[in-house]
């Protein structure tokens, strides 16, 4: 080759060398904003690849993005966290701006279950989750309030809410026991006793853990379902500093109030006239005095409700928390203070006070080593006044159940008014002394997590140790305090009581410590198109509370995982695991469960068909399984032979004496676990590529070897007790349904709808009813907790009636006890059709304080900048019984209530609100239907409304986001009874009710 | 166009409150009443001289007075509407032996204006009997009776008769 053809073939090579290397002297350049579709806010950090390529950027602090392109006929994909994917065809263009869509589907790719976590994808188990946005600005003391109505299968009944002391009664799946039903709380991974009191601000999830093939793992202590709690961790990147705060205005939901003292007296005279033939307990002065009001220290009219109980009370909340990290270590740690004021007034001394702190480290020690430290502590700090340290019985019951008719609440000199019969609920709540408990709590873990890919890829092994301390210190201070009666005749008054000053009266110590191990090993690995993941695990559990002898469980837990393709999936949970509540020889149990699962949506044959495009996604699932229960409360050792001391059994003489001994409880050596199998069926779906979702789930469980007391099938000639047996059995089946919407309408606005509905109902199958109990009457056959009551089909409007319908007196064959019927009474179904009506004419009826039915809907709407939601939350097909003070006029001679002005006479027959005032009570306290209350409600349980700052202002303060929320709790009811909290399941209505809240809070990032 | 505007705000505010409530009850009810007819179970009953004199005052503050030319008593009590048309007053029921006890009745306000008053209870005759439903009656003489008629009176007494009262306003 000379010179010149060189130069030529030179000449050419650097003319086509640009066209075969594609990049650099003839690549496309394209920019543009990315941007939030709701809010216009740039985003930064969103990744820009160039399709079918590793090459891509990420956008700038101000939205921007720029790159150049080989192919201007290319595609790019735009991709961010928490934003719905694009991809935009470039078609030459070197201008793209791009608006990305929040991804309002729930993105729970990663559902934790016990001992791990997995993909959503390919769960199997029936799992409910939340994540901490749906509970974090709901201004309630405890988490416990704040999840009613947001997850299907969980049934919460909040019976008090006494400060401090409110946590809420949570089931899951109804009740499948008469044992103890409550489900297992697992915090990071470890068992405990509870959760309530953990900052929501501390929390990113929450799972309900509900069929077998989810709970087996927890082997002796899954059947009545799991709560899992996994708190924040660090992400790799720069920290994020969040800032919480707000505040709330709290009240009672309803309270009893009584009639005013007029109508009090009035009513009290007809009691005492009409039935008792007794002097009527206020004469004609007295009557005038209480409806003039002249002589307010004499006929005082006053209610203690409206004395003692505030108009409101205020709730503050604080949380700073930081996290962030980087590749080697990453970090989330926070604070929280809590502060709750009493709603009494005059009362110096209620408040609930709690500080929390967190930290949890995620530790790269190595490539192959890893290490965890979880740290959860808080103090919590309860003050009561000394006459309610045990709950609302002396104040909070006293101030509806209590007259205001009888002696004022102050004299003319402002002393403290009463008598030798009366007391002053002012001087119970401030002048009786105060409690105080100091509780503080330590959970602390340490997980080591070592990864044995040389040995296998995919294999490590892990270690977690544990150890908690929960500690409590009460202290009880008391003091006295004297009532003056006045005597407005001779200005004079009368002391009662003694005025002492503040003492130390009695204080205790608990502490209960508890250390967990495990270790275990864990598979993960892909095989093409099969996946399988697979743990082995050992763990034990010791507990020491005061001085009583140590709780130990320990067990092995096995899991194996496979899915084929993400179609076809399959899990095996075994947990073999004993507790030493039980016989030695017989503490151990094998619990197994079985589940398969189908995603049809993946098939090959359905991609891009006209099924396809309408349903995106459906999964079937199936699963059945083994779980035990250990909880047996106080019959804890009852595999023990019991002897007892008693009197009457005198050895030796003299000085010499000694009391015998007898034979206790007999001993049961056979005693076990409840053991439920639990069965489950369902699916879930999307539509429309997430604008619609139904989950659907069908469950049955048997469960048996319920721990049963034996007092009615064993003849007394033994001479001794029976310990409980496991003998008992229930059934348990129900479905829940889940459904979901969302959608943008327009850049600025979009809505999302959830709802879920709960049914679960058990039959009692076997339980030791006594020795000739009329079938119809057993408990087995019903519902746990089925009341026995007498029918009430209406009032007796005559003694015509009375005399033509069955017998309702004992002398005639009826109630025992009831010996006197007048119109106005209650009249009884004759059941057996007998001809008369007695015990044997009581039937199960009704239900139990656990609802059957529970369920919630969420409408959540964002336009721009604003959010609005609300949730509706109720429950059907539960009841509770009424007593007392709730119920029955003048109990204890004290109150009446407005449904008792509206009794029942000749002239008012048919428009009663109650029966008849006066005479004896046998008949219509006989237990009857007419006693039973519904518990059937809707609540508007959460309503918010929150703005966020534009980042635009934000900028200015380096912040990241600023966001002002007003929210509620608890703001309307609707209940078919209408004097108290269905939810106050207390027969006489003595708990505090659950507490309403309008709160404001700002949440700031930076 | 204002103009128009203006006279027509001042048209609505001149306007007499037609819409406002009656006056109520308590305000209805007190005066001086006088006792024009009683009806049992409808029929009109001839009324004694003692029930021709009674005489119902009532005051706005709760309290009423009874009078009766046959009566030996001014008896008083205490009154209160509520539900919008229950009366209650606390009248006198002989309490069987020695004594009148206060004790509360319930009427259903059947007719209310500034010149009647008409109320009506359903009640058994015994208790009648007991009460002082404006003015007294004989109480039952049990002496004498046999067994029969005792068990005859107690049947009797325990039936239902639905009495009216009609009062007017006395000057």
């Amino acid at each position: 080759m000379n010179k010149i053809q060189l130069r030529l073939l030179i000449l050419f090579l650097l003319t086509i060398l640009p066209t075969l290397s594609g990049f650099g002297q003839q690549s496309h350049r394209v920019a543009g904003m990315i941007s939030d579709a709701r809010t216009g806010e740039p985003l930064i950090g969103v990744n820009i690849i160039i399709k079918g390529t590793f090459t891509g950027t990420t956008s700038a602090t101000d939205g921007s993005y720029r790159i150049d392109v080989p192919d201007p006929s290319g595609t790019l994909q735009f991709s961010y966290i928490g934003y719905q994917p694009r991809e935009e065809a470039i078609g030459g263009r070197t201008v793209i701006n791009v608006v990305l869509s929040p991804d309002t589907k729930v993105i729970d790719e990663v559902v934790v279950v016990g001992y791990g976590v997995q993909r959503k994808e390919s769960v199997v188990g029936a799992i409910s989750s939340i994540n901490t946005k749906a509970i974090v600005s709901i201004p309630v003391s405890n988490i416990t309030q704040s999840i009613a109505g947001k997850l299907s299968g969980v049934q919460v009944v909040q019976t008090s809410g006494e400060i401090g002391r409110d946590e809420a009664d949570i089931f899951i799946r109804g009740q499948a026991t008469y044992g103890n039903a409550n489900p297992l709380i697992v915090v990071d991974g470890i068992i405990r006793d509870g959760f309530a009191q953990i900052d929501p601000n501390e929390i990113q999830s929450m799972s309900i853990l509900k069929d077998a093939s989810a709970t087996a793992v927890f082997g002796v202590k899954g059947a009545n379902g799991v709560i899992i709690i996994t708190t924040k961790r660090g992400m790799e990147g720069k920290p994020q500093i969040s800032f919480t705060t707000q505040t709330a205005i709290t009240m009672p939901t309803r309270i009893p109030q009584p009639l005013d003292s007029y109508r009090s007296a009035l009513l009290s005279n007809l009691f005492k006239v009409g039935g008792s033939k007794e002097a009527a307990p206020f004469n004609n002065q007295d009557m005038l005095n209480f409806r003039t009001g002249a002589f307010p220290f004499t006929n005082p009219d006053y209610s203690w409700v409206d004395v003692m109980m505030k108009d409101h009370s205020t709730l503050t909340q604080y949380n700073i928390n930081v996290s962030g990290g980087t590749k080697t270590i990453k970090y989330f740690i926070s604070g929280g203070y809590l502060t709750q004021d009493g709603v009494y007034n005059y009362d110096p001394y209620t408040n609930f006070s709690r500080i929390n702190f967190r930290s949890n480290f995620d530790i790269n020690v190595s490539k192959n080593f890893s290490a965890s430290i979880n740290l959860g502590t808080r103090i919590e700090e309860r003050t009561n006044s000394a006459a309610a340290w045990y709950g609302s019985w002396e104040i909070y019951r006293a101030s509806f159940a209590l007259g205001g008719r009888f002696t004022p609440v102050f004299n003319p000199d402002g002393s403290l008014a009463g008598n030798s019969n009366r007391t002053n609920l002012i001087g119970t709540v401030r002048n009786r002394g105060f409690f105080k408990e100091i509780r503080s709590v330590m959970e602390l873990g340490v997980n080591l997590n070592y990864k044995l890919d040389y040995i296998t890829p995919g294999l490590s092994v892990r270690g977690q140790l544990a150890f908690d301390d929960n500690g409590s210190m009460n202290r009880n201070y008391e003091q006295a305090f004297s009532v003056y009666q006045y005597d407005l005749k001779n200005n004079s008054y009368t002391e009662f009581g003694e005025n002492r000053p503040l003492y130390y009266s009695w204080g205790n110590v608990y502490d209960t410590r508890k250390t967990y191990y495990e270790v275990s090993l864990n598979y993960i690995r892909e095989f093409g198109r099969h996946s399988i993941t697979g743990l082995l695990l050992a763990n034990r559990d010791l507990k020491f509370i005061d001085d009583q002898t140590p709780f130990a469980t320990e067990g092995l837990v096995g899991r194996f995982t496979y899915d084929y393709n993400k179609r076809y999936l399959a899990e095996i949970n075994v947990g073999f695991n004993g507790s030493e509540n039980f016989t030695p020889g017989k503490r151990y149990g094998l619990f197994p469960a079985f589940a398969v699962g189908w995603v049809v949506t993946n098939e090959p044959f359905l991609q891009n068909t006209g099924f396809k495009k309408v349903v995106s996604g459906l999964k079937l699932r199936g699963s059945i399984g083994w779980v035990g229960n250990d909880k047996i409360g106080d019959n804890r050792f009852i595999y023990l032979q019991q002897y007892e001391e008693i009197g009457g059994a005198m050895f030796g003489t003299g000085d010499n004496w000694f009391q015998g001994i007898r034979q206790g409880t007999i001993a049961n050596l056979n005693v076990q676990w409840e053991v439920a199998r639990k069965q489950n069926i369902g699916f879930e779906s999307d539509f429309f590529n997430g604008l619609f979702g139904i989950n659907f789930d069908y469950f049955y469980e048997y469960r048996d070897k319920i721990l049963t007391t034996i007092t009615n099938t064993s003849p007394s000639y033994i001479g001794a007790t029976l310990s409980a047996a496991n003998i008992g059995i229930v059934k348990n089946e129900g479905f829940e349904i889940e459904l979901r919407h969302n959608k943008s309408l327009a850049k600025y606005f979009s809505y999302y709808l959830r709802g879920n509905f709960s049914y679960a109902h058990n039959t009692v199958l076997q339980k030791d009813d006594a020795y000739m109990t009329l079938d119809y009457q057993k408990e087995e056959g019903y519902p746990i907790g089925t009341p026995l009551k007498y029918i009430t089909i209406g009032i007796f409007q005559s003694y015509d009636e009375i005399y033509n319908s069955p017998p309702q007196i004992s002398q005639l064959g009826g109630i025992a006890g009831n010996n006197i019927l007048y119109p106005g009474d209650l009249k009884f179904m004759d059941v057996n059709n007998d001809g008369v009506i007695n015990r044997f004419d009581q039937v199960r009826t009704g239900y139990s304080y656990v609802p059957e039915i529970a369920y919630g809907a969420t409408l959540g709407i964002n336009i721009g900048n604003f959010d609005i939601s609300a949730l509706l939350q109720g429950v059907a097909r539960a009841s509770f019984e009424k007593n007392w003070e709730i119920m029955w006029h003048f109990s204890n001679n004290e109150n009446v209530f407005p449904k008792h002005w509206n009794y029942w006479t000749p002239e008012t027959a048919g428009s009663e609100e109650y029966v008849r005032l006066y005479g004896p009570y046998q008949n219509n306290e006989a237990g009857s239907t007419y006693s039973l209350g519904s518990g059937q409600y809707l609540r508007l349980k959460n309503a918010e409304i929150s703005y966020t700052l534009p980042k635009s202002i934000l900028k200015k303060f380096k912040a990241e986001s600023l966001r002002i929320y007003i929210s509620g709790v608890n703001l309307i009811l609707w209940a078919q009874e209408p004097y108290i909290d269905p939810d106050n399941r207390n027969q006489r209505g003595g708990n505090m009710p659950p507490l309403k809240s309008i709160n404001i809070g700002i949440k700031l990032n930076f | 166009m204002n103009k128009l505007i203006f006279l027509f705000l001042m048209f609505i505010l001149a306007l007499p409150p037609g819409c406002e409530k009656d006056a109520g009850y308590p305000d209805l009810i007190s005066g001086f009443w006088a006792q024009e007819a009683i009806l049992e179970d409808g029929t009109a009953v001839e009324m004694s001289t003692c029930e021709q004199s009674t005489r119902l005052l009532i005051e706005q503050n709760g309290v009423y007075r009874l009078y009766s030319s046959c009566d030996v008593l001014e008896r008083s009590g205490t009154w209160i509407i509520t539900n919008e048309t229950m009366l209650d007053l606390s009248m006198d029921r002989w309490n069987g032996s020695n004594k009148y006890e206060p004790y509360p009745v319930r009427f259903t306000i059947i007719k209310l204006s500034a010149t009647e008053l008409e109320i009506r209870i359903r009640t058994f005759i015994g208790d009648r009997k007991k009460i002082v439903l404006f003015t007294p009656v004989a109480q039952d003489n049990l002496a004498g009776m046999t067994p029969g008629e005792l068990l005859e009176l107690d049947r009797y007494n325990k039936t239902l008769r639905t009495y009216i009262y009609r009062f007017v306003k006395h000057e």
